[in-house]
């Protein structure tokens, strides 16, 4: 029987934000399938509103950083301090010990405290001096990035890219929900729903997951997928690795059990996989000289390979 | 030509003459294919060019690419034919291509960039084919008719000798073909397997207008599928075409009952 609590997180998110039903969806599927998530889009859009929520609704501890030039790796991870009363050194662990952490603004704080951020994400763990100290679980990284705004800062290199299990890009409100948002926001301090589920249930939902059903229909249809990235197209110079794969049937599964299904669909797949391979594939200088869309031709892209 | 500033690199230094974009029609036919020529001429004796971008287009699918150079003591001519296939009528159009290069003219990095074109994708073959086809069933009739009406009208003037009267048949009984889909749901009715399922699924598709190699939602948003009762079978049988073998035969059930027992025709 499948739980349906992954639902009512979503449900407990939408109450606070306004629209951007795939941001909400895309941080519950990140949740479930263990990974990261990389928010693109201008100031204004709800990013750190919906990451704040996520943290709400777990009842988890929730933590951010705003990433800056004269960030250090220490302010991120922690660092040891010589406690002169002891006369010995004492750790103090860094923001990123917390359940959601937000890296807000990732571009601007330079590539070796990135890095730290990165090594963390992956190795869910973080050493200081002689200790290592595992990262709590679950343990989700919501990274934001400003599209706008590209002077003084440092971006990310592919290789970190692929770090995140999803990118997901904010676009502006349509009018009926600028509307609601005024409605929601100017009269009363929305404040987020705390309890919609437990760091216990989310444990429990990525061992469901793992149990989730792929058809081998459905995995050829993954695999033509990702080898489509990589046969010659103009606007692709890399296509994207075994990694998206992986990402592509961890995020069907995620989907599939947040619809409330033990089994994937190939309509999971084609959801997923614009969010999952968008910032896995290295674009030729021609899509930028051409001023094509990265977001359309990856859609294109996905859109082109027949569905079992 | 145009030609616009390209940022400063490893290019080469030429003397562009001409650059040109063409087709070989104006209205390239549905699912025939055609050419795009590229050509370049150039004032310079030049090996291999290079920093050459083919044009941009939406749609069509390419066939094939064929690149020629003709060298001179100071000229080049580099010829590249795109071969085309379109698979979608309306207007169609393909993009400029462009080279960067360093115009020895005044010694400054630029892109020159070709005409574009404008195509219509229009007629297809086999339409027209079945139009002609249509037209010369059309001509036969009318002159087997015209001949029928001149054997009558010659029949009417010679003396009536005997009538013979040919007795009452009794009417055929009408047989009505089992259609494939239920064809489809008798087969899984005996046959309670994955491939059934799948066969099933893909006339389901059929009914509703949707293409192999569609997804449900896609499918679902079809105006064909609107009906209600079609949406479910669609969703059942979707379900059944994926679960795990182990839950296979519950979802058979499903199918199944979305359908009854007594035959429901679609």
């Amino acid at each position: 029987m499948i739980a349906t609590q992954p639902r009512a997180l979503t449900d407990a998110l939408t109450r606070t934000i306004v629209g951007q039903a795939h941001v909400v969806e895309s941080l519950v599927l990140a949740l479930i399938a263990d990974g990261h998530v990389l928010l693109e889009g201008p100031p204004g859009l709800a990013k750190t509103l919906a990451c704040r929520c996520l943290a709400a609704a777990l009842d988890g501890e929730f933590k951010r950083v705003q990433f800056t030039p004269d960030l250090l790796p220490a302010d991120i991870v922690g660092t040891r301090i010589f406690d002169q009363r002891e006369a010995a050194f004492a750790t103090v662990l860094g923001p990123i010990f917390a359940n959601v952490v937000l890296a807000d603004e990732i571009n601007r704080a330079p590539a070796k405290v990135q890095s730290a951020l990165l090594e963390a994400m992956q190795e869910r763990q973080v050493t200081i001096g002689p200790q290592t100290h595992p990262l709590p679980d679950p343990f989700i990284v919501l990274a934001t990035m400003n599209p706008l705004d590209s002077d003084g800062t440092y971006p990310l290199p592919f290789a970190q890219l692929d770090r995140f299990l999803l990118k997901v890009r904010l676009n502006f409100p349509s009018t009926e929900e600028e509307l609601a948002i005024l409605e929601r926001f100017a009269v009363e301090d929305t404040q987020p729903v705390h309890g919609a589920a437990t760091l216990r249930d989310v444990l429990a939902w990525r061992a469901q997951a793992r149990e989730i059903h792929i058809d081998p229909k459905i995995k050829q249809y993954i695999v033509d997928i990702v080898a489509l990235s990589r046969t010659g197209h103009p606007y692709i110079e890399f296509g994207a690795s075994p990694r998206a794969t992986l990402a592509l049937a961890f995020v069907a599964r995620a989907k599939a059990l947040l619809d409330g299904r033990d089994f994937v669909l190939p309509d999971d797949v084609r959801t997923i996989a614009p969010m999952v391979l968008r910032h896995r594939i290295a674009f030729t200088h021609r899509l930028h000289v051409d001023r094509a869309d990265a977001e359309s031709v990856v859609a294109d892209l996905v859109d082109s390979v027949r569905a079992p | 030509m145009a030609a616009l500033c390209a940022q400063a690199q490893q290019l080469q230094r030429l003397h562009v003459k001409s650059f040109t974009l063409t087709s070989d029609t104006v209205r390239p036919k549905l699912e025939v294919p055609f050419n795009v020529t590229l050509t370049i001429r150039l004032a310079d004796n030049v090996a291999q060019l290079q920093n050459v971008y083919l044009p941009t287009f939406i749609g069509p699918e390419e066939l094939g690419d064929v690149r020629e150079q003709s060298t001179g003591k100071s000229r080049t001519i580099y010829r590249e034919t795109l071969r085309l296939v379109a698979h979608a009528r309306g207007p169609l159009t393909i993009g400029s291509a462009y080279l960067e290069a360093i115009d020895a003219r005044d010694g400054k990095p630029k892109r020159f960039l070709s005409n574009d074109l404008q195509l219509y994708v229009d007629g297809d073959p086999a339409a027209s084919v079945a139009a002609l086809r249509a037209a010369l069933w059309a001509a036969v009739i009318t002159l087997l008719a015209l001949v029928a009406i001149l054997a009558f009208v010659r029949l009417r003037k010679r003396p009536v000798t005997s009538i013979e009267v040919v007795p009452e048949q009794p009417p055929e009984p009408i047989v009505h073909a089992p259609s494939e889909f239920e064809t489809a749901l008798a087969q899984l009715r005996a046959r309670r397997d994955r491939e059934t399922v799948l066969r099933l699924r893909r006339v389901l598709w059929h009914i509703a207008g949707a293409e192999p190699g569609e997804t449900l939602a896609a499918v679902l948003r079809r105006p064909q599928a609107m009906d209600a009762q079609l949406r479910q079978r669609l969703i059942a049988v979707e379900r059944a075409a994926f679960v795990e073998e182990r839950r296979l035969n519950g979802a058979i059930d499903e199918v199944l009952a979305q359908h009854g027992e007594s035959g429901i025709t679609v």
